[in-house]
């Protein structure tokens, strides 16, 4: 019997079109258990950004939560010596705007693989499950390795770098500047972070800006990196579905790197959310071990009809 | 079609000045009524009106793209929102305020009467001291007279109610104006849009 994947709802045929594309590019699928001990969540409570996990106590007195994330458990039990691609279909347990929600994810996590390749190849199925959506779409990448080469953001202790990059990541350019004058920042420095932090358009015309920029070595580096990626997703014919934006941020204790967030038309907030999280590993006690990654909230894509929001 | 969520009142009528200074202009609006989503004659944009304290919430959620609101409604609701541009009107600031000798008692959790319980818990935090909250929607300085609570936190902008009541400002904290926002997945798709209107609306004079 011929099935026709047409004939199939969205809910049913996006999870089947993803797995067979993170198949075709060597990924192999990780099942896990729907709970884990509550200490892992806890110890790493900025990662997952949120406060609220389900928990229970189980028949041993063990106080264990319905898994929040999926990446941490992954990133736990893979040996970091060897190279590792894998995927998953899963759904997560989190409080999100007051209410305790299941949250239906698809993700990949590729650990232990080095060279601009790989984050290509992380960025190019980012864009290829957005497209699988059927709906307009945005891919936005950052870099947290550009953004802190500034000045103005490597002087800051680390409590104070977190809200800055939230006044970054809010792109809230008059208060970043009130609040890094407070600070102390000089104001060259603040106006240099301030026309790199606020650029954000085009993958080529955003590139060809930044590069015009007066930046630091870490920055500078961090522009080749993103140089290579974009020569790759050239070849690929994909640089007009990838903006640049690198008032993109993420917890800094946690991803280094590129960063990136995809949007669905008819999704409020970021649908896919991944980027490289090598200090998430160091944390983890897997030194030297490079990480990067995706995940993608299907249930928020399935909420989605058209000019409707989740 | 562009939407544009406005603060019902004063404000929002000022914002829609600005807002048709930079080439906005809807007749519909203007004409009143009893809608709440007035659009432009070319479909181009759409202007609705909502309770102040909401329109964080409209733009978060997506119903807006883009929005006006106080730094005080977007503090307090947290909404996870671009704020793009600080439009420098609807001056007031956020402050402790009540009888002079308010804050003296420091043997019990000081009564905290406010409109905002998330701008007061983080304030009193910040001094760690212990506070007890009474939300309240309105006429919030009668709970200091009454002696419902020993301050109050709330906007000031002349003090006039505040000094006709016998009450004074113990400490202003935080400075209040009125923020356009833009809804995160929005902007990704109309940031040409929404980058000429904060580019616009920054060189216009309030």
């Amino acid at each position: 019997m011929e099935l026709n994947l047409s004939e199939l709802t969205l809910e049913e045929r996006l999870p089947l079109v993803l797995k067979r594309l993170f198949r075709s590019y060597g990924y192999a699928r990780f099942r896990m258990s729907k709970f884990e001990p509550y200490e892992m969540y806890q110890n790493n409570r900025d990662f997952i950004g949120s406060d609220s996990f389900i928990s229970f106590t189980d028949g041993r007195g063990r106080l264990m939560a319905l898994k929040p994330d999926v990446t941490l458990s992954i990133a736990n039990a893979l040996n970091g010596n060897q190279e590792k691609k894998v995927y998953y279909l899963e759904s997560v347990f989190r409080k999100e705007h007051g209410e305790y929600r299941e949250i239906y994810q698809a993700g990949v996590e590729h650990i232990g693989g080095t060279g601009a390749d790989v984050e290509a190849e992380m960025v190019k199925l980012a864009v290829k499950a957005l497209e699988e959506t059927g709906k307009d779409f945005v891919l936005s990448v950052g870099d947290l390795g550009f953004l802190g080469g500034f000045k103005a953001l490597k002087n800051l202790p680390p409590q104070k770098q977190k809200n800055a990059l939230s006044l970054i990541g809010a792109k809230n350019r008059h208060e970043l500047d009130a609040y890094l004058a407070e600070h102390g920042i000089a104001a060259a420095d603040r106006a240099e972070l301030s026309a790199a932090a606020f650029l954000s358009g085009g993958f080529d015309e955003v590139l060809a800006l930044a590069k015009k920029l007066k930046i630091g070595e870490e920055s500078a580096a961090a522009l080749k990196r993103l140089g290579l990626l974009h020569s790759t997703l050239q070849k690929d014919g994909l640089t007009d579905r990838v903006r640049l934006d690198f008032s993109l941020t993420l917890d800094l204790s946690y991803y280094n790197g590129i960063v990136f967030q995809g949007y669905v038309a008819g999704c409020s907030g970021a649908v896919l959310s991944g980027g490289r999280y090598d200090n998430l590993m160091t944390k983890l006690g897997k030194r030297d071990c490079p990480a990067v990654g995706f995940a993608l909230r299907l249930s928020d894509v399935f909420a989605a009809k058209g000019g409707e929001t989740c | 079609m562009l939407r544009i969520a406005l603060p019902k009142g004063r404000l929002g009528d000022k914002v829609y000045g600005l807002f048709k200074s930079i080439g906005y202009e809807c007749p519909d609006l203007e004409a009143g009524g009893r809608k709440l989503i007035f659009t432009d004659e070319k479909q181009r944009f759409c202007f609705m009106t909502v309770k102040p304290s909401d329109v964080p919430v409209f733009v978060e959620r997506g119903a807006a793209d883009i929005g006006v609101a106080g730094r005080d409604t977007i503090l307090e609701t947290n909404a996870d929102i671009y704020e793009l541009l600080d439009l420098k009107t609807g001056l007031c600031k956020m402050a402790v305020c009540g009888k002079p000798n308010a804050l003296e008692n420091k043997d019990r959790p000081l009564i905290v009467a406010t409109k905002f319980p998330r701008i007061a818990e983080k304030y009193f935090q910040k001094l760690s001291r212990q506070i007890d909250i009474v939300k309240l929607q309105g006429s919030v300085e009668l709970a200091a007279v009454v002696s419902l609570s020993d301050v109050i936190v709330d906007l000031v902008e002349t003090g006039k109610t505040l000094e006709e009541n016998g009450l004074v400002v113990l400490d202003a904290f935080l400075e209040i104006s009125a923020r356009l926002i833009a809804n995160k997945s929005r902007y990704q798709f109309l940031s040409e849009e929404i980058g000429a209107i904060v580019e616009s609306l920054s060189g216009v004079k309030v």
